[in-house]
């Protein structure tokens, strides 16, 4: 999508920001939650992104599209606040939580299945290395494409493959561990 | 596991990112935050401050110290007649304390080398045992203990207790087999004192004369050690180390007894610094070093004989 010069009056900044709010939102602050994975952090995480977003917006040249803008400011984000000592010093607990609110919920046996394989698997998924984990989130939940992962973090196709391929490996060892414990 | 992955955006959306969902109104609440944020908050860091903080520090502290320099060029006179008191107050101290711990040292090396000769005469003597065992016991119980009561070294401390007791066993024991086999003990322990002493810097040079010499004089001994270094054999030694560290060993000895016996200063240095050489060589496990050491002392004596 590429804006004019025209569309950056006031009028029609607001209403870019309010369309890219109600597209990308929701998934900003879910990509944002597999980084940091803890609700709090991931709301002012999304708030941050568009509050960037609002005040770069005439900076933005359109050279790719605004989804991979806003997950690429999402991205820096989220590896600023990893990085952050407050963040050192603090235990996600959001994910354990959820485990937990997830099984109490289920009734049929049935259901019981289907949850716990989706549990296992998102668990095995977020439980991942963060240079892992984002190239497995990028390709297999937000579907991106490996040009546009390229875009959004900057690596070369052939690094985005081998973590795509090493981040699998790793999947694959978690998944037969967690069958061997069973 | 491509298979499994296929299904993780059904995986996540159904199980862990089921509560990211949001509302009409969590988007319009978003948009109005938004809209009307003015200024991107900014998180409080210590870091800055911090820095600011050091730097402050930093710059106080040379200014004083320039201030300071500025101050004393000002008045030159008077600061360095103090710099001149306190050094003049400081050498005085200095060398009352050398004078002080030197006198005490070389009196207690000296209680120790005239112990050992009463001791070696009393061997000798053909007067009755039980006077001269008297007079050693009275000697060694004495002194021990006078300078036991000024003694600050742990390890001297105690061995000066030791003889202190021996005296007083030598004074009280009633039969010559007693005698001898204290004074055999005294003997042993002024022995060890010598060699503790000795490591902190106590030393009675006299306690370093060898009695019975298989050198005629210096020189002889000199070039004795020579020889031994150049020797293409190790006998009687088992291998060149056990050789090595045997001269390294008896010519500590003799350069000990040689310096204790040299008027001259500038000869008996060379032969202290020989005695030094001699002893790491004596230690040395290393081939090489050892090797290096023995060359160094190689150069050493002809250095010596060549003052000489």
């Amino acid at each position: 999508m590429i804006v004019s010069e025209e569309e950056f009056h006031p009028k029609r900044r607001e209403d870019i920001l309010r369309e890219l709010i109600d597209l990308y939102a929701e998934s900003i602050k879910m990509l944002a939650f597999t980084y940091v994975k803890n609700w709090s952090a991931a709301e002012d995480i999304t708030q941050d992104v568009f509050i960037k977003c609002y005040e770069k917006m005439e900076s933005f040249r359109g050279d790719s599209t605004y989804k991979t803008w806003l997950y690429k400011i999402t991205r820096n984000k989220c590896i600023d606040y990893l990085k952050s000592k407050w963040y050192r010093s603090f235990i996600p607990t959001d994910f354990m939580k959820e485990k937990m609110e997830t099984m109490d919920q289920l009734s049929t046996e049935e259901q019981v299945i289907n949850k716990l394989d989706d549990i296992e698997l998102s668990e095995k998924v977020l439980a991942l290395p963060t240079k892992y984990r984002e190239i497995i989130i990028l390709f297999y939940y937000e579907e991106l494409k490996m040009k546009e992962i390229q875009t959004l973090t900057n690596l070369n196709i052939d690094t985005i493959k081998t973590r795509l391929r090493r981040g699998k490996q790793m999947l694959q060892k978690n998944v037969e561990r967690g069958y061997g414990n069973e | 596991m491509s298979d499994n992955l296929k299904y993780v955006r059904k995986s996540l959306n159904s199980t862990i990112l089921k509560h990211g969902k949001m509302s009409s109104a969590d988007k319009d609440r978003l948009y109005q935050t938004v809209i009307h944020h003015k200024v991107s908050k900014k998180r409080f860091s210590i870091a800055p401050v911090l820095s600011i903080a050091a730097i402050a520090c930093f710059t106080l502290f040379i200014g004083s110290f320039v201030y300071k320099q500025i101050e004393n060029k000002e008045n030159p006179q008077n600061d360095l007649a103090l710099i001149n008191n306190q050094e003049e107050e400081d050498d005085k101290t200095t060398s009352k304390n050398e004078e002080q711990k030197n006198n005490n040292s070389s009196n207690l090396a000296s209680f120790l080398y005239e112990l050992k000769v009463m001791l070696q005469e009393n061997n000798m003597s053909s007067s009755p045992i039980e006077d001269s065992a008297k007079e050693v016991g009275d000697f060694a119980k004495d002194n021990a203990y006078r300078f036991a009561s000024i003694q600050k070294e742990e390890a001297i401390l105690k061995k000066l207790q030791e003889i202190g007791k021996l005296g007083e066993s030598l004074q009280e024991v009633d039969t010559d087999e007693k005698r001898i086999n204290i004074m055999s003990d005294l003997d042993y322990v002024a022995n060890q004192l010598v060699v503790i002493a000795e490591a902190k810097g106590i030393i009675d040079e006299r306690n370093n004369i060898i009695k019975n010499l298989e050198y005629e004089n210096l020189e002889t001994w000199l070039k004795s050690v020579k020889e031994s270094i150049h020797a293409e054999s190790f006998k009687p030694y088992g291998n060149r180390e056990a050789y090595e560290r045997n001269i390294g060993n008896g010519a500590n000895l003799y350069a000990k007894h040689y310096a204790a016996l040299e008027d001259d200063t500038a000869i008996k240095d060379q032969l202290k610094e020989i005695a030094e050489v001699t002893n790491k060589i004596k230690k040395e496990e290393g081939e090489e070093k050892r090797t290096e050491l023995l060359n160094t002392l190689d150069l050493m004596i002809d250095q010596l004989l060549e003052d000489r």
